[in-house]
């Protein structure tokens, strides 16, 4: 009797549990996948009128970039309207310099967030994060200096040290993922009406509205400059991001270059 | 004259665009200067960058060569395919990178394989290695293939670097950079390069430079006050620097990834041309660099323009008036009657022509009467019977008859030439003062003085006063003044034409004991020559006077006492006689009995005199004195080619004593 008992009411609680996460759960969430691809301007070579020489080897070609430039384009779904999505626990970003370049080269955090930027270099940097985020900032080897946001918009790490290093830090309340290095990217999102946004080399490259209706979105995001990309399909997507802030990509394995 | 004239406004135009050069120039040229220093600095400038350029492209051809190495390719791909021994192959590339240093005289190496560490370092930190540099953008673009250069600031240097992959026939091994300091060795061969300063700064502090200097200490403010130039254009126009030592620079931000970071700076002093005398110095130290046939074209040009200048002068000033003065001195000597104005040019023919109006004058005036006004002592308010107009009726310019003035250029010289003949020519001193309506009859006198001390030679400027008109009291000689009789020997400052009815009239005096005192002394002769050239002078200056000033005429109020009351009151003061003028002779007489008439009259009037005053008469026996007169009169006539010889009885210093006076 009293395990059926036991069992009743571990029935009942369960049952419970499911009829009051059913209606707090929010109406619509991941009820559409919003998928596409992005191109990328391509990169000028360089014509050395900045006074510097960039000539080809003459044996063997050019290898492209990498990691490819289409990763550090950020894509973003902001909801019209001002409703905002839903509210997760702000996760922590981090920012590492070493090799002499900031990885990522674009940061995502949502407003509030901590962001780390870490020192992985042997040598000192003097950081700086732009509108007042962060003032001119000694940062020796191996060391971090964390900072929090809390307003969004878009921020610009620089080095005194090294002019060369270039990093942004993406505050944003909306939802966010990147491209992978074939252009492909996919978004979870409610249904509703967004703004679709594109941050790209430290600036917003595109800015289109859109609606998301149905389980599935297709589109193809051509930035300016850019050749349409490819018509097949991406052959696999990134993994969905369920929430947002989307995280930023895995550090690429080889250091990106090109001239400035 | 008019070529003379324009050669030397010619002259004067180009002296005075010399001297406002002089005046002008330096600012302008200050300012020309500046511009062509900026201008070299800039073309400096652009050399620089090209400079860095080729010895970018050379670096990185000799770099490629390195990378090429075969150790350091099998050492580098071993390190990028994996789990080799790191320290193997660093040692082996360390090795390496020693070897081109060596050869390239690098000062700064690195290999990376091919994710970008450093597998061995040379230089700075070179025993640090596996730290990763792919993201200095030099690497990661040699990492994918492309040869390249760039400047990197490594503690508190700057580096020109070059970068070159290295790789095997397949792929990419890793890269090879190489760097050079950019020091002072390198801004001295700069500078020899470019011919000015050079100095290389970083983060505003300068790290190098040519030369130890003021202007290259202001440097890093001028940066620092052309950021934003430095930022967006990359390079700045030639700038002045302050400071003690003035100097111009221009800016230009090195190429790579230091930006602005890094600049080069060429500096050149700021040269001043300074004041018009360093301005003339300056000049006169570069004539010398000019080629020879400029110099030679100038020298030339110069020496033309000096020949022309003095052939001019020569034929239009100096040869007329010689022709001028030979003419007057033929003229002085009674071989012409007239100069010939013809054949003298400008104002040296007006200077003839009005000698040739005054000889005319001269020729046909009539000799005043004097005693109908010295008899009364009333003339002093009349108008002083002078001479008739000329026969030709053609006025002169000038006063008119009846009129006063003092002497003109012609009547002086006509005294020059008496003074040629008689030595005792000169200007009255009253003709010094401003003449007076009516006092117009004047004679210069000489002296026939009845005691045996002759009084006629005196001086060559010696005046007698002509007591014609009694109104005036004229001083002798004797009582003018040395200032005065200085001033005698000017030219007259009355209008010049003349025309004044007035005479001149030389005295030849001669004494009683026959002895003529009116030969021309030596003295006198020797300054003919004087008087032609101060004649000539004279002449032109009164030439000149009379344009410039009107004819004044005094009033006759001013007109000096009567002669009654000067003589009462200077009883010592000579007086002419009153003796009347010559009579004219009968129509039916001969020219014989008029002289002898004459003579008997002069004659008869001065043992009057004599007596009058109480001399002795006993030894003056009429024919005695007409031969006397006679031989002087002859030979006045000869020496002045005159006419007739006038004489005159009047007292002197209480003594009676005769005047000759040539008649025209």
């Amino acid at each position: 009797m009293i395990e059926r008992a036991l069992g009743v009411r571990v029935l009942l609680k369960v049952g419970l549990a499911v009829v009051v996460a059913a209606a707090v759960a929010p109406r619509g969430a991941l009820a559409a996948t919003v998928r596409g691809t992005i191109a990328v301007p391509p990169e000028a070579r360089p014509d050395g009128r900045d006074g510097r020489w960039r000539v080809d080897n003459g044996v063997l070609p050019i290898a492209p970039r990498s990691p490819d430039p289409r990763t550090e384009a950020v894509i973003v779904l902001e909801p019209q309207g001002g409703a905002a999505p839903t509210k997760a626990k702000a996760e922590a970003v981090t920012v590492e310099l070493h090799g002499l370049r900031a990885d990522p080269r674009v940061a995502v955090a949502t407003p509030g967030a901590q962001i780390v930027i870490k020192n992985g270099d042997r040598v000192p940097h003097t950081i700086t994060v732009s509108r007042g985020a962060l003032a001119p900032t000694s940062l020796p080897a191996g060391q971090s200096h964390k900072l929090n946001i809390p307003v969004a918009g878009e921020y610009a790490l620089t080095d005194e040290d090294w002019p060369h290093l270039e990093g942004n830090l993406l505050v944003t309340a909306g939802y966010t993922t990147t491209a992978d290095e074939r252009g492909a990217w996919k978004l979870d999102v409610p249904e509703g009406k967004y703004t679709l946004r594109v941050f790209y080399r430290g600036a917003w490259a595109h800015n289109q509205p859109l609606e998301v209706s149905g389980k599935s979105t297709e589109m193809s995001v051509v930035l300016p400059g850019a050749s349409p990309a490819p018509t097949t399909p991406a052959p696999t997507a990134p993994a969905p991001q369920p929430t947002a802030p989307a995280t930023a990509p895995p550090p690429a394995p080889r250091p990106q270059g090109g001239a400035r | 004259m008019a070529l003379s004239k324009i050669w030397l406004f010619l002259v004067t135009v180009v002296g005075a665009a010399a001297v406002a050069v002089l005046l002008v120039a330096p600012r302008p040229l200050d300012d020309e200067l500046a511009r062509e220093t900026g201008a070299r600095l800039e073309r400096a400038q652009q050399a620089a960058s090209l400079l860095f350029q080729v010895n970018g492209r050379r670096w990185m051809d000799s770099a490629a060569q390195a990378a090429s190495d075969a150790v350091l390719v099998e050492s580098l791909s071993e390190a990028s395919r994996g789990p080799a021994d790191l320290v193997i192959v660093h040692r082996t590339v360390q090795d390496r990178l020693k070897h081109f240093g060596g050869q390239l005289h690098a000062e700064l190496a690195l290999a990376t394989d091919v994710k970008g560490r450093v597998i061995a370092r040379l230089g700075p930190d070179d025993g640090v290695w596996k730290d990763g540099v792919e993201g200095l953008p030099l690497v990661a673009d040699a990492l994918r293939g492309i040869r390249g250069d760039d400047t990197w600031a490594v503690d508190g240097k700057v580096y020109r670097v070059v970068a070159t992959p290295v790789m095997t026939k397949e792929r990419y091994v890793g890269a090879l950079v190489v760097g050079q300091e950019l020091g002072g060795q390198l801004a001295q061969s700069m500078k020899q390069a470019l011919g000015t300063d050079v100095a290389i700064l970083l983060r505003g502090r300068v790290v190098a430079s040519s030369a130890q200097s003021p202007a290259i200490s202001q440097l890093p403010v001028l940066v620092e006050r052309e950021a934003e130039a430095l930022r967006s254009k990359g390079h700045t126009a030639a700038l002045s620097v302050d400071g003690d030592a003035p100097a111009l620079a221009a800016l230009a931000a090195l190429p790579g990834e230091l930006g602005s970071r890094a600049v080069i700076a060429v500096v050149a002093p700021r040269v001043h041309v300074g004041a018009p005398v360093a301005l003339v110095q300056r000049a006169l130290g570069d004539i010398g660099k000019l080629p020879p046939t400029l110099l030679a074209a100038i020298g030339g040009g110069a020496l033309v323009a000096l020949i022309i200048g003095l052939l001019l002068l020569r034929l239009e000033v100096e040869r007329p008036q010689r022709r001028l003065a030979a003419d007057a001195q033929r003229l002085a000597r009674g071989e012409s009657q007239r100069l010939d104005d013809d054949t003298h040019p400008g104002r040296l023919g007006a200077i003839a022509r009005a000698v040739n109006t005054a000889l005319d004058r001269l020729g046909v005036r009539a000799i005043p009467t004097r005693n109908a006004a010295n008899a009364n002592g009333e003339a002093a308010a009349a108008p002083l019977p002078v001479s008739a107009p000329p026969p030709s009726s053609r006025r002169p310019p000038g006063p008119q008859p009846g009129e006063t003035s003092t002497l003109s250029t012609a009547d002086i010289e006509a005294r020059k030439q008496l003074l040629v003949e008689t030595g005792t020519y000169a200007v009255r001193p009253d003709e010094l003062q401003p003449p007076m309506p009516g006092a117009a009859v004047v004679s210069p006198v000489g002296e026939v003085g009845t005691d045996a001390v002759p009084t006629s030679v005196r001086d060559a400027d010696a005046f007698a006063a002509p007591p014609t008109v009694q109104a005036r009291n004229p001083p002798t000689f004797d009582e003018i003044d040395p200032p005065t009789r200085a001033r005698a020997e000017l030219p007259t400052t009355s209008p010049a034409g003349g025309g004044a009815a007035r005479e001149i009239v030389a005295e030849p005096a001669f004494r009683d004991d026959d002895e003529a005192t009116s030969v021309a002394s030596a003295e006198a002769l020797q300054q003919l020559a004087q008087a032609d050239y101060a004649a000539a002078r004279a002449a032109e200056q009164a030439a000149a006077l009379k344009m410039a000033r009107p004819p004044t005429i005094p009033p006759i109020a001013t007109m000096p006492p009567s002669p009654a009351s000067a003589r009462a009151s200077s009883p010592n003061i000579p007086v002419m006689s009153s003796a009347p003028p010559p009579a004219p002779p009968p129509p039916s007489a001969g020219p014989a009995d008029a002289d002898e008439a004459e003579l008997k009259r002069v004659y008869q009037e001065f043992v009057e005199t004599k007596q009058r005053l109480g001399e002795p008469t006993e030894g003056v026996t009429f024919e005695k004195f007409a031969s006397k007169l006679r031989n002087n009169r002859a030979e006045l006539m000869s020496r002045f080619s005159c006419k007739s010889v006038r004489f005159q009885v009047y007292v002197k210093d209480g003594k009676a004593a005769l005047k000759a006076t040539p008649v025209t």
